[in-house]
């Protein structure tokens, strides 16, 4: 019953991941994906420490709200300020993270729930006990009734506006001059990528969630160029990554969210390499080919 | 004197396991201007990165007035596309054409007093003196491509290879900079442009490459121009597409 | 407790400044090559090499450790380098892809000596969010004497990483070696790395290589200032972050030193408006002319 929970939750985590990091690689957008898991960490903190719970649903919106806020101020150093990319998502991620920590370390006397490590390892493993029980029956737990709703509006936008947001991926200036705003699609994505981030805190860790964004998303992307084709095949490569990794986990007696990360990673590895020689073959064939 | 500043033979390059260059071989002369003249995604980019060894390719042979490359690098001056620089990039306009002067197999040296009236003279030739302590992102189009030509002016090469010095340049610009190169040529300097711009290639240039994915054809501008020609070697495509851009 | 006559305490501000002036020293070079989120990989896939070389030899030696550390970040490198050349995944993806493959498997070996009860020995978590106290003496001076000659290998070739940051075509028709360069500051950026993880964790590393530049970027855009400024903020950024850490029982340094760092970027910033704003007032804005 335990295992079976654990799975489900596990799998509650990597769909939507595997999802939103489609959309996020192709706009170049992972590493901001990876800033806002870390940065939420601050929102959390907080929100556990005025709460004392783990599951206080307006709380945790309001830590995603941390996430949102991160992707505007990486903006405003890109943009404004004009510091390069890559160092602004470095600047603001690291300091954010950094106060999570501290906060961490300054209260870890008190709240006893919140530790340095399952910022790092998640609580796969425990968050079977939290159950939640209906007229006598077991209806799920309490990570599962947050990451739930989650699941049903990240397949409800991603179906519903599933044109928009492929103008948005691939071609952001086609769609402004269709009179799209696209601002608003992109802090609609960011959104929803924060309050996975906030979601899936406590299960996976706030470093792993980047792994789970980008790792399916990345291997469909090396199979597959048509758009709905890749969300499919990173969603099977997410979900076959959590069953296989779990049960990995178990068989290997170690922490069950980075090992489905790890089974993921060769997943993704697996495919390029195959990729990667039967191209190099194909070359060697083809190497006068005309076009 | 080796009367040719390129020699290619039977370059080809492959980009992502898809051939971009089909098997080139054209030689180009020495002391002229020459423009390299193709459609977008013809191959031009390609193919002088490849002649500069930037791109490695599958075959070919490259030589520079009858050497290979690397016997005569300090010859050869590369002014890169305007859109492929980082106007962002912390660097002021002399700290760009000081590179002209760095020597690779010197590269701890300080720059000399000579090296200093080299690149002040380089400075001056562009006329951009007075903005040289400026960060580059500050300047104007045409600004911005004189740095690049400053710099190859610097290195006192006897080639200059230039990858679309025209676009994004406003037209007082554009004859500025092509009065430097037509200075440069009468000093027996050899230049190689490429150029997407057809409208433009009878003023600029003295002889012609054309290219689209394969040599098309080669020759004096005056013989190439002529609308035979070109219709025979492109169709209407290549005029279609760069009477639009322009 | 007094601040220059306790060991621990010298031995602390000693270690966290030796880390911190190589570190925002070659994260200059970092910066330029738009590389900062690179640094960050680098930093993460660290800690694999590190448990291996601990559970290949069982000792927690620092220079077993480093050498670990330096191999996987060389790895990472290579893995980085070779899937943006064989692959359509943009630059982003692909430093996304490495850092969470190698942070990955590198938690799972930590979970896994952790679950052999190895880990009261090890201590290997100190290098999640870095412990100064866990470094040695002999470990700082050992640490110096690297970063003395990272130093020297920088200023002696900063004008080559330079140039080469700003336009690596340019300088290959140059006839300068762009692979041998490459290796040579990306091995600098992997041994401050994994100089720095101990005190700082892999978590926030990158920060102490990134922050310094980004603080001093917006104050000069010439080089040799550049440098200078950002060493001079990673030595303030280590004093002030270890000091903090002291204020209070069971505070980390690495994250303090971020804190400190980024409140110096947020000064620089105020800085830079209005330096900018008054330059607009007083000078009417040169029109470029062609």
């Amino acid at each position: 019953m335990g295992n079976g929970l654990i799975i489900i939750t596990a799998l509650l985590v990597a769909l939507p991941a595997s999802l939103l990091g489609v959309f996020l690689m192709m706009r170049r957008l992972v590493m901001v994906g990876d800033a806002i898991s870390h940065a939420v960490l601050p929102g959390i903190v907080v929100a556990y420490l005025i709460t004392e719970s783990r599951d206080s649903f307006p709380m945790l919106l309001g830590a995603a709200v941390m996430g949102v806020l991160t992707t505007m101020f990486i903006d405003f150093l890109n943009r404004r300020i004009r510091i390069q990319q890559d160092a602004a998502i470095g600047t603001a991620f690291t300091f954010l993270f950094a106060v999570g920590v501290l906060l961490i370390a300054f209260f870890a006397g008190t709240n006893t729930d919140l530790d340095q490590e399952c910022v790092l390892y998640g609580d796969l493993e425990t968050s079977f006990l939290d159950q939640r029980i209906w007229g006598g029956y077991l209806v799920g737990t309490g990570a599962i009734f947050q990451l739930l709703p989650l699941n049903i509006l990240v397949l409800t936008v991603i179906v519903f506006a599933f044109r928009p947001l492929t103008v948005w991926a691939f071609n952001s200036d086609f769609g402004k001059l269709l009179g799209m705003k696209t601002g608003r699609w992109q802090l609609l994505m960011m959104s929803l990528v924060s309050i996975h981030a906030v979601f899936s805190f406590e299960s996976v860790g706030a470093i792993m969630v980047v792994g789970m964004l980008v790792l399916p998303a990345s291997a469909a992307y090396l199979i597959s160029n048509k758009l709905s084709v890749v969300l499919f095949l990173s969603a099977t490569i997410g979900i076959l990554g959590c069953v296989v990794g779990f049960f990995v986990a178990l068989w290997l007696n170690v922490s069950i969210a980075p090992t489905i990360v790890s089974i993921c990673g060769l997943f993704f590895t697996t495919i390029w390499l195959v990729q990667w020689l039967r191209g190099e073959r194909k070359v060697i064939q083809t190497g006068a080919v005309t076009n | 004197m080796e009367n040719h500043c390129i020699t290619v033979e039977n370059l080809q390059v492959n980009y992502h396991q898809q051939v971009a260059l089909e098997s080139v071989s054209v030689e180009l002369p020495a002391g002229k201007i020459t423009g390299i003249i193709g459609p977008n995604g013809s191959g031009k980019t390609t193919f002088l990165k490849a002649v500069l060894g930037i791109v490695t390719p599958a075959t070919g042979i490259v030589r520079f007035f009858g050497e290979e490359l690397d016997k005569v690098r300090q010859q050869v001056a590369y002014v890169p596309q305007r859109e492929s620089v980082d106007w962002d990039f912390p660097i002021s306009v002399y700290d760009v054409v000081s590179m002209g002067r760095l020597n690779p197999k010197r590269w701890w040296q300080r720059v000399a007093a000579e090296d200093l009236r080299i690149i002040q003279d380089a400075l001056a030739q562009v006329s951009l003196t007075e903005l040289q302590h400026r960060q580059i992102g500050q300047l104007s189009g045409g600004q911005q491509q004189r740095v690049f030509l400053a710099r190859a002016l610097a290195q006192q090469a006897s080639l200059i290879v230039m990858d679309e010095p025209f676009v994004g340049v406003d037209v007082a610009s554009q004859d500025s900079i092509l009065k430097v190169l037509q200075t440069l040529r009468d000093e027996g300097k050899s230049i190689v442009i490429v150029h997407h711009d057809l409208s433009t290639v009878a003023n600029y240039f003295d002889y012609v490459v054309l290219l689209n994915n394969k040599l098309v054809a080669a020759g004096d501008t005056k013989v190439m121009l002529k609308p035979e020609t070109l219709a025979k070697a492109y169709g209407h495509s290549l005029l279609f597409q760069s009477t639009s851009e322009s | 407790m007094n601040y220059f006559t306790d060991p621990t305490i010298q031995r602390m501000f000693l270690g966290t400044i030796v880390i911190g002036v190589t570190a925002s020293a070659v994260g200059v070079f970092a910066f330029l090559r738009k590389k900062a989120l690179v640094g960050d990989a680098i930093s993460h896939a660290i800690l694999p090499g590190v448990a291996v070389a601990y559970i290949a030899t069982e000792t927690r030696e620092t220079w077993v450790l480093m050498l670990g550390a330096v191999i996987a970040g060389w790895l990472a490198t290579q893995f980085m380098d070779t899937l943006s050349r064989t692959t359509k995944l943009k630059a982003d993806a692909v430093v996304a892809i490495v850092l969470s493959i190698f942070f990955a498997i590198g938690l799972v070996l930590i979970s896994w000596i952790q679950g052999t009860g190895k880990d009261a020995q090890a201590g290997l978590s100190d290098f999640l969010f870095g412990k100064i106290a866990a470094i040695s003496t002999q470990d700082i001076y050992a640490f110096a004497v690297l970063a003395v000659c990272l130093l020297f290998l920088l200023l002696w070739k900063y004008k080559t990483f330079y140039f080469l940051a700003f336009n690596a075509e340019y300088l290959k028709v140059r006839g300068f070696s762009i692979r041998w360069n490459d290796m040579l500051i990306s091995t600098a950026s992997i041994l401050a790395i994994a100089m720095g993880i101990q005190a700082v964790g892999v978590v926030l590393m990158s920060a102490l290589l990134i922050i310094p530049v980004a603080g001093a970027r917006m104050l000069t855009f010439r080089i040799l200032p550049l440098m200078a400024i950002s060493v001079l903020f990673g030595v303030v950024g280590a004093v002030g972050g270890a000091f903090s850490s002291t204020l209070a029982p069971n505070m980390p340094t690495g994250p303090w030193i971020i804190v400190v760092l980024f409140f110096i970027v947020i000064v620089c910033l105020v800085i830079r408006y209005f330096s900018e704003r008054t330059k607009r007032k007083t000078i009417p804005k040169t029109q470029p002319n062609g």
